[in-house]
């Protein structure tokens, strides 16, 4: 509601372009009130006329008594006529206050607290969406999600090596038993046949009886000469050494080849001994390479479960920053605020470029706010000749004593200059 | 088939017993062989010595071994008799030492033998032994095997 539109209101100093000057409005208001106190149509003398005044005069009943002390107060609201000059000295830009009752006073004084209220309301909670963005306040429980799963991937992977380490002792364990058996049996058996490498053939030799003559004395006694006699002696005696030779000749041949026998065997036997430890070194590996690949198998389904479930909190977590982001670019705030804007007591972003109400946004700083208060030392240097002029005016209260005590105190504004 | 000491222990037995039962039936062959054979000796020696008489007095009658004359019939046939005696005992104790050179070697050949079925049996022993290695090893591989 303009008071533009109020039909006493119809001089031309009511018009926005002829708005009066602060003298002017005090006698303007002075005027008003005046005749509202004295229960007439409130009446800007000022503003009219002599024949415009005259007729209101008669109007309004000039000459008729006034009111009667005693009679109710009809400012008694606003705290009297005082309280309602104030109140009306007070108010924003435009034209005087005319005609309206104190009814429309205050509903119109109760929409602008409203309007207030609610952009402030609104603004705080830009704020703070703006300090949820900055701060990570959106990520909620998930760091907290996050630490549990990687909690989760720490004990997993200390339970797969757990796993692992225990196999593998399993398989060394089973491998250094193994092989003790190995060594013992194989071991068993080169003792034995190193202790039974006897040769049965080595000392076989075929024994030669003697052949005799047993009728040498008899052939003597009668004259018959011997010669011939032993002449067959030595032929029965070479043939049967013949044979005997003959034998002997198989007994060597015969120990020789139980000799590369017993060798053989020998040989053979630790083959088998090396075939064997060999073949539960080939064992071992086989089942080492199956625990490895156990544990790389296990290894990766638990990354795979870990990532799945942290790209699962990133996603709601990107989800709910772009809906914040959303509702802060749709409430006219910026995006770019960091952590440090963000007030740690109210955890809105309320001060800093990337606040909303600092003015970058559009909306206009919080009178008396901390950003409000940065841009009036930003703008310093263009509204004040020097540091002692802007100290003055931006900070009545404080009590000059030395420059450099004025400079220490309000070191950015001194910086400005 | 885990390895069974018992059983292997019974098969070292059997082979024993049957080394024992094959050698004790050699040796008796043998020493069969050698009452036979040195019986044949002396029985051929006995015989001999019956036969020289008879031969002498034989060329006595006809006069062709008297004191005064010795034929060189006589001499030849009683040559060719000793002759043939010692060819035929020689021969007879010839292959009696021949029996019991093999007599001997046929021990060897049993005694060589047994020692390689023993040793055939220490190695399936270990065989057996080193397999159930493996497999003691596999168990404790576990899930890894």
């Amino acid at each position: 509601m303009s008071v533009h539109n109020y039909d006493w209101v119809t001089g031309a100093a009511a018009r926005p372009e002829n708005m009066p000057r602060t003298a002017d409005r005090a006698a303007r208001v002075g005027s008003l009130v005046m005749t509202a106190a004295a229960g007439q149509t409130p009446y800007n003398y000022d503003a009219g006329t002599k024949a415009q005044n005259d007729a209101y005069n008669k109007a309004n009943m000039y000459n008729q008594a006034g009111p009667q002390a005693g009679a109710v107060d009809p400012f008694a609201a606003y705290g009297g006529i005082a309280g309602l000059t104030k109140m009306l000295q007070g108010g924003g830009s435009g034209g005087g206050s005319g005609g309206d009752s104190a009814l429309d006073w205050a509903k119109f004084n109760a929409e602008q607290s409203a309007a207030k209220n609610t952009t402030d309301t609104q603004l705080r909670a830009l704020q703070g969406l703006q300090g949820r963005l900055a701060s990570g306040g959106y990520r909620g429980n998930a760091d907290t999600l996050l630490g549990l799963i990687n909690q989760q991937n720490t004990q997993g992977q200390a339970a797969i090596q757990g796993n692992y380490n225990t196999g593998m002792g399993n398989i060394n364990a089973g491998y250094d038993t193994a092989q003790g058996m190995v060594n013992t049996g194989y071991g068993d058996l080169n003792k034995y046949l190193n202790a039974n490498q006897s040769n049965p053939y080595a000392n076989l030799q075929q024994q030669v009886s003697p052949v005799n003559n047993a009728m040498a004395n008899y052939l003597s006694a009668y004259g018959v000469s011997n010669d011939p006699v032993n002449q067959q002696v030595q032929a029965s005696q070479m043939a049967n050494q013949q044979g005997a030779d003959s034998y002997n000749q198989l007994q060597q041949l015969m120990s020789a080849n139980q000799l590369a026998n017993n060798q053989s065997n020998l040989d053979v036997s630790q083959m088998a001994q090396n075939y064997a430890t060999t073949g539960l070194g080939s064992q071992r590996a086989g089942y080492q390479a199956n625990a490895d690949t156990a544990r790389t198998s296990a290894m990766n389904q638990l990354m795979d479960q870990i990532n799945q479930a942290r790209y699962g909190v990133e996603e709601g977590v990107g989800t709910r920053r772009n809906a914040l982001e959303e509702a802060i670019i749709n409430a006219g705030g910026s995006t770019s605020a960091t952590a440090a804007d963000v007030n740690p007591a109210t955890g809105r972003v309320d001060s800093g470029p990337a606040a909303a109400g600092s003015g970058n946004d559009g909306k206009k700083p919080v009178e008396g706010s901390a950003s409000a208060r940065a841009q009036q030392v930003a703008a310093a240097p263009d509204n004040y000749p020097n540091f002692k002029a802007a100290l003055a005016a931006m900070n009545p209260n404080y009590k000059f004593t030395t420059m450099a005590a004025a400079k220490k105190k309000f070191p950015a504004l001194a910086g400005k200059f | 088939m885990a390895f069974n000491p018992a059983e292997y222990a019974a098969r070292l037995q059997a082979l024993i017993s049957g080394f024992n039962t094959q050698s004790s039936r050699a040796l008796y062959d043998n020493q069969i062989m050698n009452q036979t054979g040195r019986r044949a000796i002396a029985d051929a020696n006995a015989q001999y010595d019956r036969q020289a008489p008879q031969l002498v007095a034989g060329y006595g009658r006809s006069g062709r071994n008297t004191a005064n004359v010795k034929s060189g019939a006589f001499s030849k046939a009683m040559q060719d008799f000793a002759k043939d005696r010692v060819d035929k005992t020689g021969q007879a104790q010839g292959a009696l030492d021949t029996g019991n050179a093999f007599y001997q070697s046929d021990l060897g050949e049993r005694q060589a033998q047994l020692k390689a079925d023993q040793g055939v049996v220490a190695q399936q022993k270990a065989q057996q032994i080193a397999e159930d290695a493996g497999e003691i090893m596999r168990y404790r591989a576990g899930a890894y095997a």
